[in-house]
């Protein structure tokens, strides 16, 4: 229902961004996708409000399937808090899959079936997962897909309600396609 | 006295100049404080707005900061364009990009911009804030805007200081007309003042010039006179006819009692005392002008006195109806260059002065006669129909003063070539005459000083000298003073039955003085005062003594002393 639109018109650009991403595998060096990407997680958790009584501790990004991504957003968070907790990256697996459960962000970068499989083990919590569509790995409850060769955000805010999850305004007010 | 405090306060407020000046400008500066205030109250606000705005954006633009919205951005931004004062807005990255922008034409946008409070620059209210997001900051939002145009301000303020402008306009417009009002009338006062003086002296001046008619009569007359008694005196020493001694010493007599007349005449017409009000019988007074109008009329005008019997008495000022009577007697000799008939008429008229009775008497004369024209002005004072020197123009003036001030009336019958009838009413005064004439007096015994001893106070001694032979002539014994002074002391030292002193005396005392001090040494004492002044003459009749005018006979000498011991009882 999101979908038909816009996988049609951006046809070309996984092939491309799949490319620019074996390049900068081969390079080891973060590409502006994975900058964008990381860069958007990381503000994410400003917009979002967890539930109070939410763990102590530090406050965990997770990635699946993108070092890279990984990589940029570690250097992000060094020295950076939230509500005065720490923040802290940790990159999953499906192996991991319990792992998930303490995760504030939880970001599918590759791998649509370990996405269904964390999806899936995180049910109902408070974890904002973070889905790439044009790499398989859209129903998370903010979704990043390409638009116009900008990164742009998909939000499901049923999903984000039975996580109780809370979306700030100005958030919705850049997405470019809202579920209720 | 409220009221007229408050008009002095209105007066002086207004004939200040710069009482005026400087209310308008106080009025103006006031306005201009009041309105710089405003003005600066609104440009904080303005401050503040400017800063809840770029607040609202920053906190709108978030999101679209945040993930790389320019889109959305852009419609925040242009949302803002809807405010006429917008100048321009801008986001920046927090890497301090641009990130979007938008600005009026003419507006550059900064390339970079680091955070500041509101401030006003040139007429823009600027502020940049930066945009946080629960302690994540994502850039900074920079917007500007004009504080106010100043074509609404302007509009604003027109309107109003229109009204302050039009108002101290006002002020001082009527404080220049207040001012010039005041000197308007300031210098109306002082015409009024110089013309009320030259009035005044052309009045005398008036008066000078019907004396001078008066006393080259009255010289004629009094050579003439001095001509018969110098001329009989001379015949009476060479006589020895006691018949023809006696017809000289007669014509004498006769020659110096017509000059004592002329000289009651003269006394009364230099009278300058102010309206003094008596009540005068016009018949006989008119017999008295008579002679006063013989004296200043020329030889080819004759006098024809017309009198009804019984007139009723009127109450004027004697001198001022003299001179009103020779002011018409002389127009009406002017008037008949060729000479004629000048007719005075008197008589009773019931009812004419607006119901009340009065008394008119009129001026008639053949003379050329006047048009309405003439006759409508000639009570004006200066109007004259006379040459340049002849008229002062005073003359009707005076007249038409002194019978208003009477409470009559005075009128105009004229007709060019038909002769000038002047109508003076004066209401009938119910008061009687003041009858203290010697002549009512019963006539004294022949013996009525016999034996007497009387004291005389005289300063000159020819006087002195011949009074006393009077009252020795009367079988009196006279003690001679020649000063209040010495008389007071002889009256001391000496028994004495009644003084005869003269009034006007050099000394501390006079003869007024004299009198009364011994009115305080003896109640009643007869003392009869002598004097040539007619002034003087009224202020010692007003106290009750018998006066003397001189020249005086031996008979009216007899008569005066005879009333005071009358008196005395």
């Amino acid at each position: 229902m999101i979908g038909a639109a816009w996988r049609t018109r951006s046809v070309l650009l996984p092939a491309l961004l799949a490319g620019l991403w074996l390049i900068s595998g081969i390079a080891d060096a973060a590409t502006p996708e994975a900058e964008v990407k990381a860069a958007y997680l990381y503000k994410l958790a400003s917009f979002v409000q967890w539930p109070a009584n939410e763990g102590d501790g530090a406050f965990k990004f997770c990635v699946v399937g993108r070092s890279d991504v990984a990589a940029v957003l570690q250097q992000l968070v060094r020295g950076q808090q939230v509500d005065g907790r720490p923040l802290a990256v940790e990159q999953l697996n499906a192996a991991r899959a319990d792992a998930a459960k303490g995760c504030q962000i939880l970001f599918f970068g590759r791998g649509p079936d370990t996405a269904r499989t964390l999806l899936g083990a995180t049910r109902g919590l408070p974890v904002l997962t973070v889905g790439d569509r044009n790499n398989g790995t859209q129903g998370g409850v903010v979704d990043f897909l390409i638009r116009d060769g900008h990164v742009r955000l998909a939000i499901d805010r049923g999903d984000a309600d039975s996580r109780h999850l809370g979306l700030s305004s100005k958030l919705l007010s850049v997405a470019v396609a809202v579920d209720q | 006295m409220s009221a007229s405090v408050l008009q002095r306060a209105r007066h002086a407020l207004f004939e200040q100049r710069w009482i005026t000046a400087a209310l308008a400008v106080l009025l103006l500066a006031t306005s201009l404080l009041l309105g710089w205030q405003m003005e600066r109250r609104e440009s904080a606000d303005q401050l503040r707005q400017v800063n809840v705005q770029a607040q609202i954006l920053a906190g709108s633009v978030a999101g679209a900061l945040a993930f790389d919205d320019k889109a959305t951005a852009n419609e925040y931004l242009s949302a803002l364009r809807l405010d006429e004062s917008f100048r321009g807005a801008a986001i920046y990255g927090a890497d301090g990009r641009l990130f979007a922008g938008l600005a009026t034409p003419g507006q550059a946008l900064p390339a970079r911009v680091t955070v500041h409070p509101p401030e006003i620059g040139g007429r823009k209210a600027t502020v940049v804030v930066p945009v946080i997001q629960e302690n994540l900051n994502l850039g900074t939002v920079y917007l500007t805007k004009v504080v106010e145009p100043l074509s609404t301000r302007i509009s604003r303020y027109a309107a109003i200081g229109f009204i302050l402008l039009f108002a101290a306009a006002l002020i001082a417009l009527l404080g220049a007309a207040s001012a010039a009002a005041a000197a308007a009338n300031r210098e109306l006062q002082q015409q009024v003042l110089a013309r009320e003086k030259a009035e005044s002296a052309l009045r005398q001046a008036q008066k000078m010039e019907a004396l001078g008619q008066l006393t080259g009569g009255v010289a004629h007359d009094f050579n003439n006179l001095l001509m018969a008694a110098s001329s009989g005196l001379e015949l009476m020493q060479r006589s020895k006819d006691a018949d023809r001694r006696q017809r000289f010493a007669e014509g004498i007599r006769n020659a110096l009692e017509r000059g004592a007349q002329i000289t009651q005449q003269l006394l009364a017409f230099s009278c300058r005392s102010p309206l003094q009000s008596e009540v005068l019988n016009v018949d006989r007074h008119i017999d008295d002008l008579a002679n006063l109008l013989d004296h200043s009329l020329r030889e080819n005008v004759s006098v024809r006195f017309s009198i009804a019997g019984d007139l009723w008495p009127i109450e004027i000022d004697v001198s001022q109806f003299d001179v009103a009577m020779l002011n018409l007697a002389v127009n009406a000799k002017d008037a008949m260059p060729q000479g004629g008939q000048l007719c005075i008429t008197a008589a009773n008229r019931p009812g004419a002065l607006a119901g009340t009775d009065a008394v008119e008497i009129a001026v008639e004369d053949e003379g050329g006669g006047m048009g309405a024209d003439t006759i409508e002005r000639a009570f004006e004072p200066f109007y004259t129909t006379k040459g340049p020197g002849r008229g002062t123009g005073l003359g009707l003036s005076q007249v038409y003063g002194f019978v208003t001030a009477a409470g009559g009336t005075v009128s105009i019958v004229s007709e060019p070539g038909k002769g000038t009838k002047v109508i003076l009413l004066v209401p009938r005064s119910h008061e009687q005459v003041d009858e203290q004439d010697q002549a009512t007096a019963p006539p004294p015994a022949e013996d009525a000083l016999q034996g007497l001893r009387i004291l005389l106070v005289e300063d000159d001694p020819n006087l002195n000298e011949l009074v006393s032979e009077m009252l020795e002539e009367q079988g009196s014994q006279v003690l001679r003073a020649a000063s209040g002074a010495e008389g007071l002391s002889l009256f001391d030292s000496n028994t004495v039955d009644a003084v005869v002193s003269d009034m006007v005396m050099p000394g501390a005392i006079g003869g007024l003085d004299l009198a009364r001090q011994l009115r305080e040494r003896r109640e009643g004492f007869p003392v009869v005062l002598m004097t040539g002044y007619s002034a003087a003459a009224g202020s010692a009749a007003a106290e009750g003594f018998p006066v003397l005018r001189k020249p005086f006979t031996m008979a009216a000498l007899t008569a005066g002393l005879s009333l005071a011991l009358r008196r005395a009882g």
